[in-house]
């Protein structure tokens, strides 16, 4: 295994406060009518780190993140990360009860979050705030440029805590993935070294900044001096082809969806990409068909096809583009700095061609679970991380993902508990029984189906699908909701997900 | 209903969490957080189920689709009676 080469820098915080000077004048950050240089971010995040510390935020906080990509959520979070207290970035659509689990499983101080979010999400303002951000960038840039220039805080050790990352656990409850700053910059350090990222980079980002791979570009980018422009339009896919014209990157990232939407919602076909030095995928298999037409659309550009997970900081393999031909369908080897091995239930490694578990070490994969010892001991063995994952190793040593040990569903690169979903369906009158699962879809990887036991005259979809709008977040809405006779179960009265995902394989080219 | 209004409860339950609808009819739907990526295909496949109107591709703007307001002129330029 080769490590890559190292980053200059000790800690996250660092990457923007301690940026190489000719990076001063360089924009760091854009978004619609903003421009933010380095000097600037660095000023801004140094004002923001004396006011969260001036209401007593110290090292060893934990302080969480109720932010939309914008120029605020980067100098929240390194502002956080200045002080060496922990930042724990959410989905700022979070219900106000969901946000209140997050704060009370990690005792954290309270959340930043913006004016709007919280009369939308936390209407009664029961949330504790430790910063209450203006609606427009404006307004807080001028808060933040009248404060007094401040020196930076003490720095924070490498091993500190500077992420807690909350992902979908087996149980339903959220699990807080730890990352240090150790393992970030490692994550950070091996991507910039395969991307071949350097200053002169820039990106269009589209994907959420509190989710491990929107997590990367944001740092990849501020480790080389490169620049961001936010564009939080995917809604209207168009538009980001608008922007892609206009701001011409250098590169671009997304999940499967954000490929397959821009190249059949949009003018993608139309446009001439050869300003794009490369694209990245990650966030779950993307069809062979999809990156052929990408392949086709943009021959000048390079495709990364990667695989991580938030455990990893983000990233532990890529397919690198020569290879894109060769290998289609695979995810490549593994990064530098991580080993990866497939083994068997044993632990032993597999032969080529055998399916096993994906196992992997390397100085980015996480601390632990949050105050879950005994998740962390299931999912840290002996130093290694194991992912869940089922896949194989051909003869050359390329990955091949072939399924998920869990019954996790993986919808628009979400990883979602069926647990949280069959909780907020069976909590309705009338509900015998109830399965999630995931169905193939073409566009978000995964479809989410209910499977509902419950008599015939009791039956109501709409009721159900009401249910789940009122309490979860749209990505872990049901498309489907079915009603069957019965869950199937093993004799111990597991649910047997697996077999209710080989009967409905096929929902999306049905009418339902 | 007036058409206006037959919006208003499209939105509501396609998208809103709660029937506490606080939006006026020019406020955007993405910059208030009603709408994101996944609420938007729900949204284009209610508008085919309820207003038996396809959102062309070309059609899938903020001018359209951003707001109570834009959503009912969009409607109505579709052909969908008040």
């Amino acid at each position: 295994m080769t490590g890559p080469q190292p980053l200059p820098y000790p800690n996250l915080a660092s990457l923007v406060l301690d940026f190489p000077a000719p990076s001063a004048d360089r924009c760091a950050l854009s978004h619609l009518e903003d421009a933010i240089t380095y000097a600037e971010l660095r000023a801004y995040v140094l004002a923001m780190a004396a006011r969260l510390r001036s209401i007593g935020i110290q090292n060893g906080d934990r302080v969480a993140l109720l932010v939309e990509n914008s120029p605020e959520y980067v100098i929240s979070l390194f502002a956080v990360l200045a002080l060496g207290a922990t930042a724990i970035p959410l989905n700022p659509e979070t219900s106000s009860g969901a946000v209140r689990v997050v704060l009370d499983d990690c005792a954290a101080r309270g959340c930043i979050v913006r004016e709007r979010t919280r009369t939308r999400i936390d209407p009664d303002s029961s949330l504790p705030v430790v910063a209450l951000l203006a609606n427009s960038f404006a307004a807080n840039r001028l808060s933040l440029s009248s404060k007094a220039a401040t020196e930076p805080p003490a720095p924070p050790k490498p091993d500190s805590l500077a992420l807690l990352l909350y992902t979908s656990g087996t149980t339903g409850r959220p699990k807080g993935v730890m990352l240090t700053h150790a393992n970030l910059l490692a994550n950070t350090a091996s991507i910039v070294e395969y991307l071949g990222l350097r200053a002169g980079d820039s990106t269009v980002n589209v994907l959420p900044f509190f989710h491990s791979f929107g997590n990367s570009v944001l740092l990849t980018h501020l480790a080389v001096g490169g620049s961001i422009y936010i564009e939080n339009r995917f809604t209207y896919p168009s538009k980001v082809v608008e922007t892609l014209q206009k701001v011409r990157p250098t590169g671009f990232a997304g999940v499967p969806a954000t490929f397959y939407i821009l190249l059949h919602r949009t003018p993608f076909l139309q446009r001439e990409w050869s300003f794009l030095r490369y694209i990245s995928q990650a966030g779950g298999g993307m069809r062979v068909e999809t990156i052929q037409r990408l392949r086709q659309a943009m021959p000048a550009t390079r495709i990364y096809i990667m695989y991580g997970q938030t455990e990893a900081s983000a990233r532990l393999s890529y397919l690198a583009p020569e290879l894109l031909e060769d290998h289609a369908g695979s995810i490549g080897k593994a990064i530098p700095g991580v080993e990866i091995r497939v083994v068997d239930a044993s632990g032993n490694e597999t032969a080529p061609g055998q399916v096993g578990e994906l196992i992997a070490r390397g100085a980015n994969v996480m601390a632990g679970y949050w105050n879950d010892p005994a998740a962390t001991a299931e999912a840290i063995r002996d130093g290694w991380l194991y992912t869940g994952d089922m896949a194989r190793r051909d003869a050359d040593g390329f990955l091949y993902i072939v399924s998920r040990k869990s019954d996790f569903i993986k919808s628009a690169s979400y990883r979602i508990s069926p647990v949280e979903i069959e909780e907020v369906i069976a909590s309705l009158g009338g509900i015998e029984d109830v399965a999630a699962i995931g169905v193939p879809d073409s566009l978000l990887g995964e479809a989410i189906a209910a499977c509902v036991v419950c008599p015939h005259e009791r039956f109501d979809a709409e009721a159900i699908r009401s249910q789940c709008l009122a309490q979860l977040p749209m990505f872990k809405v049901p498309r489907y909701i079915l009603r069957v006779a019965e869950i199937p179960r093993t004799p111990s009265g597991k649910k047997k997900y697996y077999v209710l995902r080989e009967r409905y394989q096929d929902l999306e080219g049905s009418s339902l | 209903m007036s058409l206006r209004n037959r919006v208003v409860n499209m939105v509501q339950d396609t998208l809103c969490r709660s029937k506490d609808f606080q939006l006026q009819d020019s406020d955007s739907l993405l910059e208030n957080g009603v709408v994101d990526s996944l609420g938007m295909l729900e949204l284009v496949k209610v508008l085919d189920t309820r207003f038996h109107v396809t959102v062309e591709d070309d059609e899938l703007s903020p001018e359209n689709l951003d707001s109570i307001e834009s959503l009912t002129a969009y409607l109505r330029r579709k052909g969908v009676e008040e």
